[in-house]
């Protein structure tokens, strides 16, 4: 891959990368880190990867080091025995800014990002993948080598978790 | 578990809400699924907030990477140049001229240090050294002296001390005489040398 292009293809998808790992990490500045290395092992790959499936290797790679990287501050909490509750919960808080810090004002927007947080694997990847940055089942499915069927129950699974998570927030939801 | 006049189950509408939600249904599931939420008031409450939640993950935003991580990335592959395999890269390095100087001097510094090494002065010591027969003598004697007083204590064992310390006494007699006789005729050596020397003289 030369240099020209390599440039074009960071253009084109480096917000599918960074968007996908800035709410799976829920921090600004691991998922620039993980953006980095991302784009920067595309390019060490020479090319190697067909222009057509580009955009899920780097997703899958994206996914892959963002769960290293929640693992690893899993195991860090560990040692420093951190916040227990969230640790209980399967979420680790971060440092950085996360999203829902940056969704402008709406409170419910807020909540709606911290619900996604407690969301377990691979529920959590594929509402974010599919709500979030609109892939197909199909696509989905190819980032993270599941089965169509597996992508569709846990989608489900993961809504309906989030709609106990938030029943309270929507209370005011009027019903026609 | 409650049951609309429509028949549905709550439960297993609830189960299908997401589905409908996204229009996957079959036909006739779908009809069954319409028909209960207008009939069910805490249904058509779920189906609400499902909708409303899908509604509102769509309109999260997706952030551009900032321009500081897209620079580094950029500044990484010029640094790293075109993806090549390292035997070409190993190749064009030992053309550069200041590879080819730092080789050769890591090489000359290498036989310079060989040679160094090769033409140290010999340090083996020689038994010629009269103070090294000496002293090797003294060693024989030494381990003949233990190993006859570990045979001494073994008849010990069996006949009492006193053959030991007898033989102890004995041994280091025999020590004193070997050491005693050898020095005089170390002593007679030095005499005679002279003598010799006036003689022939």
């Amino acid at each position: 891959m030369d240099r020209q292009r390599f440039e074009a293809v960071v253009e084109r998808h480096q917000r599918r990368v960074f968007t996908l790992a800035w709410y799976l990490l829920s921090d600004r500045e691991d998922a620039e880190d993980v953006t980095q290395e991302v784009l920067i092992r595309m390019w060490r790959s020479g090319g190697g990867v067909a222009p057509e499936r580009l955009e899920m290797w780097l997703l899958r790679v994206a996914r892959n080091a963002s769960y290293d990287r929640l693992r690893s501050r899993r195991s860090a909490s560990r040692v420093f025995a951190a916040d227990a509750a969230h640790e209980a919960a399967g979420t680790v808080t971060a440092d950085g800014p996360s999203p829902e810090s940056v969704v402008g004002g709406s409170e419910i927007g807020r909540r709606l990002c911290a619900a996604l947080t407690e969301l377990r694997e691979p529920a959590k990847s594929i509402v974010i993948l599919r709500e979030i940055q609109g892939l197909s089942y199909q696509q989905i499915s190819d980032v993270l080598e599941l089965p169509l069927s597996t992508v569709r129950v846990s989608l489900h699974r993961g809504r309906r978790r989030l709609r106990e998570l938030l029943r309270e927030v929507y209370r005011h939801v009027s019903v026609s | 578990m409650s049951r609309s006049a429509d028949g549905a189950n709550c439960d297993a509408v609830l189960e299908l809400l997401e589905a409908f939600v996204d229009g996957e249904l079959e036909p006739a599931e779908e009809r069954t699924v319409t028909a209960h939420l207008d009939d069910c008031r805490a249904c058509r409450r779920e189906h609400r907030l499902a909708m409303e939640i899908r509604s509102r993950l769509r309109s999260l935003p997706e952030h551009d990477a900032p321009a500081k991580v897209l620079w580094s990335v950029r500044m990484a592959a010029r640094e790293d140049g075109p993806t090549v395999p390292w035997r070409t890269r190993l190749v064009q390095w030992s053309r550069r001229p200041a590879s080819a100087f730092a080789t050769a001097s890591v090489a000359l510094a290498m036989v310079v240090a060989a040679l160094v090494w090769w033409q140290r002065p010999a340090q083996r010591p020689s038994l010629d050294d009269p103070e090294i027969a000496r002293a090797a003598q003294e060693t024989r004697f030494a381990l003949a002296l233990v190993g006859e007083l570990g045979r001494r204590a073994a008849l010990d064992e069996v006949l009492g001390r006193r053959v030991v310390s007898a033989t102890v006494d004995g041994v280091a007699d025999a020590l004193r005489k070997h050491l005693g006789s050898e020095r005089s005729e170390n002593e007679n050596t030095v005499t005679e040398g002279p003598s010799e020397k006036g003689a022939n003289g």
